[in-house]
């Protein structure tokens, strides 16, 4: 069936292309099915039908009919027209029931003209749709509309409160009342209203006015099926917004977008983002503005990741299918959120349908998931169900055998649920567990094999009409473990863990109308066992060694202020003060004063009984944003930020490694130091095709940990004696416009950055490049990524990713020597990143097909076919050089050197 | 749908996913090079010889003639007021007899070389301990392990130290034939009788170009017991009769054994994914009156342990990778001897009766010419044993 329908609209479509300028005369009809595209095109609502045939209608006389045109034109046949919110059902001899039901029947308003199902109760669910409210041909007449209503959450049919409904120009605002209840005195004619509040994705809905009326506002669109391949705008508060440097978006919006192994991925989502950066394909972990891939804190649910990759970093831990949204916030971080200084990604889990049981399949080349929504008591209590596992050992194989994991095989899984429980309209609680474990081996001798686990509660209260409140707390672990038995008498295993229990308080505090509060406290308890090295088998001569537990608490205490001071000029303040206490029982060495920590300089030893502070660290952290607006269109931001850094990964890789060492800072490491200086220019276009945004920022860095020359990283009691303390700064220029919507969306950034260090410390002999600056592995100055998104119809569509950036750099050798004692050629290096690798650019296609509307299905499926890596560039991940009898040979490492199609396919039940 | 999946399955496994290691050959920028280097270490009671040279570019294709034309000074001085001035053998090469050095004293090298003047971190000698060798093969027809156990030492510290081994081993072939096929004689070639087969023995003579460190840091009592120091596979010709290893063990400084480490991990470990970033050498040679960077490292010990083991194929499981079969001339409907020779074949079997027909067998080189495995057949070496 839809393919006969889809056959035939391929088939008016080439007609149409064929017949050009003169099929405009030809006659005065056309085909239902171009009727209804045209429809569907103007109003932007889905039409379902169970038409098979196409038959000609009358032609409207319009270039952008409406329904009311469809209606006319099926007048006369057995079809009839429903709508239902922003569908349009055309049925055979069937008056789809769009009544309202029970709950919404007390605020029906009526009927229309014709007393068919036309609903003239705004119901207004989307963004982009405009809402008659009163009789257009009859306007009232007034100037001031009254515009009431209430705000409901569509998954609960709940009143929402505590929600803000904004107006700009003229500055008009309301919060929803206990009941989600508003009332709005607006102006005549078109209002666009905005609408935020906590928990909730920032949105907006438009007003046509014509006369007093009700406006039910349904927050969080329907998950439909028939999702257009739309990326909605991170920044729908793009010029009017306060933050700067944050990027939103919803995992399930950006489906289409071409990924290796065609896996959507949050990670390689926000890969896409300017100021975003990676040393190269499967690297782990990512660098935002400058900032080290232990300066991003990783929230998910509010629980800590720390190793949010599996299979290297092919794939991030998270299964896109349980993500709600993802914020990333790159330099104005609210004061809520501390302990890196770079950047915070918060991802939010999804909660399950309340109304009825859904799920979705996936299988993908390389993983399988499936994702179950399940109402436990209808509109109370739901429970999500998500898990992914890989069959990916094939993938092994194609790599390049000097990667070491040729030979190897590897494996993953991950699962994640979410219990939610609305409590009354005040209250509502949720409870998230997410697991997630890799293990891979290069042979069969080394082994290694790593988990996360999470588990958190949250909280949201509604205290008042003024106050929100949100509670959370919860537990986190992470643990890797590395087993080497290529020599039996020397078998051993290495394990690394770290546990953290954590409590938050947050409070959303609305003071009039200009001030809104945010206030709250957290609070962490780390236990971090920073190593044992064991014997693996009873025959292994190891001696079992285990490195004292380190243990610390981390509070802060919070407070910001959003304040209109009028309606183009919003300052956010906030100031955060956070303290971090290292505890015992630990003992430390000490050192002479003044000279660099090494096991030549031990003068003495502490020791400090179990629980005891033995050394505080403090400090305040500003946060601070204002956005002047010139118009609704485009306005100017500029933030300042502060932040603090208690825990370091100690790694001496380009790319996040599975056995890096976390380290708390103590007696000797202190904690890590940053600012960022950010301004931004943001224009909408009026229509709002285009948002446009410029932003440059500087940021500086102080005491971030590196490692000296020959340090070891794994079981040092003593790690001070081998990492030594590094300044850096950081400064770049990202620009960025977006297309939100229509057939051709998607952004185009491009960004100028450049992030260096250097040892400057005195105390140390033979500093890194001689105490210069140096840039950083990912300091890659030029970089212009495109994301774009072309919808042919409603069920076919084509993306485009390219990625060009400027190639990173690295180290490679000063020259060469004749080893007499080796006989061969050996190399050596001196200063660090002095050469870059070859520019990168990437190009992926994928072609989508989404799943057919026709009613009957039960299931509806959508693929995605693509190639990652169109032009099969030979992308450099690394050059090194080896010897190779009487000569250096130097070689290049790709880690996808051709061209891989994909195809993922999905299931939807 | 199930069938486009396949087929694009299959389509995606026929096509060459290929990450890949391509030669990288781009002109590297110039960098400091015309660096010192210096190999040898400083031990009691023996002729320590230091091989100086200089670096070069990574551009320089060959390596340039004059890289160990060093006209320096060196001397290995003592805290206890010895001095021991080097003498210059050529090619950068520096002879010292080093008396009898003091545990309690301090020793270290000195070069002037050019009007600067270079000096190694004065250390006092480290006693090597003795050491214990061993081999296993704990799989059948698995590897064979060379292992090492060294004695604790008297502090029970960590210890750390770096191998060095020089391997021999005889070849014998299958087939013994006195008889040789030599194809420069004449246009056709001539086959040589001899009265005793001339290549079905020989030795192979090998020095390690591998590093090997160890640290004692994780193993019981601060003492490597039975610890792997390598390991030849069971196909390997080194065990198909006898395979001898002279290893020399030298305790090393901390420093020292990260030196070593860093060196092997730039020659074998280069290239995966998570390779650690390459970093400066250590070294504890340094410009007295200038920052130029120097390579090496100068170990100072008492004394070195060194000791051999046999390996006798009887006491392993070796597989022989190759089967020797005869083969008479018709088999190879080849014009002539010359024609086979070329094929890599060589004479298993001669038998030329003044009265009568010759008959000749042939079997591939391996089987016949140890020569085949890099052997030679008067390499015998003076500790050989007898049987």
């Amino acid at each position: 069936m839809p393919s006969s329908r889809t056959k035939y609209l391929l088939a008016a479509l080439l007609a149409v292309l064929c017949t050009t300028g003169s099929a405009q005369t030809a006659s005065d009809s056309l085909s239902i099915f171009s009727l209804m595209e045209a429809v569907e095109e103007n109003t932007g609502c889905h039409i379902y039908t169970t038409i098979e045939k196409p038959f000609l209608v009358k032609k409207t006389g319009t270039l952008k009919p409406g329904i009311e045109h469809l209606q006319k034109a099926l007048a006369g046949t057995i079809y009839q027209v429903s709508t239902y919110q922003d569908r349009i059902y055309i049925l055979p001899s069937t008056q789809l029931e769009t009544a309202l039901s029970p709950f919404w029947q007390k605020n029906r308003q009526g009927t229309d003209a014709e007393g068919r199902s036309l609903l003239t109760t705004v119901q207004a669910t989307s963004e982009n749709m405009v809402y008659d409210i009163g009789d257009k041909y009859k306007p009232s007449g007034q100037k001031r509309i009254t515009l009431s209503g209430e705000i409901i959450d569509f998954r609960s049919g709940e009143p929402m409160m505590g929600v803000n409904i904004i107006l700009r120009e003229p500055w008009t605002a309301t919060v929803t009342d206990l009941n989600g209840h508003f009332t709005l005195s607006l102006p005549a004619g078109h209002n666009v209203l905005e609408i935020s509040g906590l928990n909730i994705k920032d949105t907006q809905r438009q007003f046509m006015l014509y006369a007093d009326g009700t406006a039910h506002i349904v927050l969080e669109e329907q998950e439909h099926l028939l999702d257009e391949v739309v990326v909605v705008s991170g920044r729908v508060e793009n010029v009017k917004g306060l933050q700067l440097g944050m990027e939103k978006f919803q995992p399930k919006l950006l489906k289409n977008i071409p990924t290796a192994m065609g896996e959507v991925d949050v990670l390689k989502m926000v890969q896409t983002l300017p100021g975003v950066k990676t040393v190269g394909e499967a690297s782990s972990g990512y660098n935002v503005r400058g900032g080290a891939t232990d300066q991003n804190l990783l929230l998910l649910n509010n629980g800590t990741i720390y190793n949010p990759n599996h299979l290297f970093g092919f794939f991030s831990a998270f299964n896109s299918d349980m993500v709600q949204d993802v914020e990333l916030y790159k330099s104005s971080i609210p004061a809520q959120y501390g302990g890196r200084i770079s950047s915070v990604l918060n991802i939010t889990g999804k909660e399950a349908n309340k109304e009825e049981f859904t799920g979705a399949a996936n299988i993908g080349l390389v993983t399988s998931k499936l994702n179950l929504e399940i109402p436990l008591i209808k509109k109370k209590m739901s429970l999500l169900l998500s898990g992914r596992t890989t069959y990916s050992d094939w993938i092994m194989k194609k790599l390049p055998e000097k990667s070491g994991y040729r030979d190897g095989s590897a494996g993953f899984y991950d699962l994640g649920a979410t219990w939610s429980y609305t409590i009354n309209m005040r209250h509502k609680v949720n409870v998230y567990g997410y697991h997630s474990h890799d293990r891979f081996e290069f042979n069969e001798n080394e082994k290694y094999a790593y988990s996360n686990l999470n588990a958190s509660a949250n909280w949201r209260a509604i205290l008042n009409d003024k106050i929100t409140a949100n509670f959370a707390a919860g537990y986190d672990h992470y643990d890797y473990r590395n087993d080497e038995s290529i020599d039996e008498n020397s078998a051993a295993r290495l394990k690394f863990a770290i546990d953290q229990v954590y409590a938050k308080a947050n409070f959303e505090h609305r003071l009039g109308e200009t001030h809104m509060l945010n206030y709250g406290f957290s609070t962490m308890l780390y236990n971090l066992k920073p190593g044992t090295y064991e014997p693996l088998s009873a025959s292994s001569a190891i001696v079992r060694k285990e490195l004292q537990k380190e243990k610390a608490l981390e509070s802060a205490l919070y407070i910001g202020d959003q304040w209109k001071i009028t309606p183009k000029l919003s300052v956010d303040a906030g100031i955060r003060w956070s303290i971090f206490n290292a505890l015992g029982a630990r003992t430390y060495y000490n050192y002479t004063a003044g000279e660099l920590p090494s096991l030549s300089n031990v003068t003495d030893t502490t020791t400090v009984s179990g629980g005891k502070v033995f050394k505080t660290y403090q400090g305040p952290e500003i946060r601070l944003s204002a956005r002047y607006a010139f118009s609704d269109n485009w306005s100017v931001k500029a933030g300042f930020n502060t932040m603090r850094q208690y825990i370091h990964k100690l790694s001496n890789t380009t790319i996040m490694s599975p056995t890096d060492t976390w380290k708390l800072s103590d007696r000797h490491i202190k904690p890590q130091q940053g600012w960022q200086l950010a301004t931004g220019v943001y224009y909408n276009t009026p229509n709002k095709m285009l948002e446009f945004s410029l932003e440059g920022y500087y940021k500086k860095l102080k005491d971030y940990l590196d490692y000296r020359s020959g340090a070891q990283l794994i079981m040092n009691e003593h790690l001070e004696t081998d990492v030594i303390n590094t300044e850096g700064y950081a400064y770049g220029v990202e620009f960025q416009v977006k297309k939100p919507e229509g057939k051709l969306n998607g952004w185009l950034s491009y960004t100028y950055s450049r992030t260096f260090l250097r040892q400057k410390d005195p105390r140390i002999a033979n500093p890194v490049n001689r105490g210069d600056w140096y840039p950083t592995e990912y300091d890659k100055p030029h970089d212009f990524k495109l994301i774009a998104n072309y919808k042919f119809t409603r069920r076919y569509s084509m993306s485009l990713n390219v990625d060009y950036s400027t190639g990173r750099p690295t180290t490679v050798p000063a020259g060469q020597y004749w080893d007499s004692s080796l006989n061969r050629m050996q190399v050596y290096y001196t200063d660090r990143n002095s050469y870059r690798v070859p520019d990168y650019f990437r190009m992926d296609f994928s072609f989508n097909i989404e799943p057919s509307h026709h009613l009957t299905l039960l299931t509806h499926s959508s693929i995605s076919i693509g190639v990652y890596n169109l032009t099969g560039r030979k992308n450099v991940y690394s050059i090194y050089y080896v010897p190779e009898g009487d000569k250096i040979q130097g070689y290049k490492m790709s880690i996808f050197g051709a061209p891989i199609p994909f195809v993922t396919y999905n299931i939807k039940f | 749908m199930k069938r486009i999946l396949h087929i694009l399955l299959n389509c995606m496994l026929l096509c060459c996913l290929g990450s890949c290691v391509d030669e990288f050959n781009a002109q590297l920028p110039e960098s400091e090079s015309n660096l010192l280097v210096v190999e040898g270490n400083i031990i009691s009671d023996s002729t320590c010889v230091f091989n100086l040279s200089r670096s070069f570019s990574l551009n320089e294709e060959k390596i340039p003639e004059d890289y160990d034309h060093i006209g320096a000074k060196v001397m290995v001085i003592g805290t206890d007021g010895s001095q021991y001035t080097a003498t210059q053998t050529g090619n950068g090469s520096y002879t010292i007899e080093i008396g009898t050095l003091s545990p309690q004293h301090s020793y270290h090298l000195q070069i002037d070389w050019k009007g600067n003047t270079y000096t190694s971190a004065p250390q006092q000698p480290l006693s090597t301990e003795d050491m214990e060798l061993s081999f296993d093969q704990p799989e059948e027809y698995g590897a064979v392990h060379v292992r090492v156990s060294t004695t604790p030492n008297s502090n029970n510290e960590v210890s750390y130290y770096i191998w060095d081994y020089v391997e021999d081993w005889e070849i014998r072939t299958e087939y013994r034939c006195k008889a040789i096929f030599d194809p420069t004689i004449g246009d056709y070639g001539k086959i040589i009788e001899y009265e005793e087969p001339p290549y079905d023995q020989g030795w192979v003579h090998r020095e390690s170009k591998d590093i090997f460190v160890k640290s004692t840091e994780n193993y019981q009592d601060k003492r490597l017991n039975k610890a792997m120091l390598y390991s030849i596979a069971s196909n390997d010709p080194r065990i198909s009769h006898l395979y001898s290893t002279f290893i020399t063990q030298r305790k090393v400084t901390k420093g020292e054994y990260e030196y070593y480490q860093c060196k092997e991990r730039f020659t074998n470990d280069m290239g995966g994914l998570f390779t650690p970033q390459p970093s400066e050498l250590p070294s504890n040679i340094t410009c007295v009156d200038g920052k130029k960077r120097v390579i090496g490292y100068v170990g100072v010990n008492m004394n070195v342990s060194k000791q051999r083991l046999y390996i006798p194929t009887t006491e392993v499981q070796y597989e022989q990778d190759y089967i020797c079969k005869e083969y008479e001339p018709s088999f190879f409907q080849a014009d002539s001897d010359k024609a086979i020779y070329f094929r890599g074949f060589r004479i298993s079997y001669y038998l030329a009766p003044p009265m009568g027909l010759t008959f000749i067998k042939w079997a591939a080189e391996k089987c016949v010419d140890c020569r085949a495995f890099g052997a030679d057949p008067d390499g015998k070496p003076d500790f050989w044993p007898n049987n």
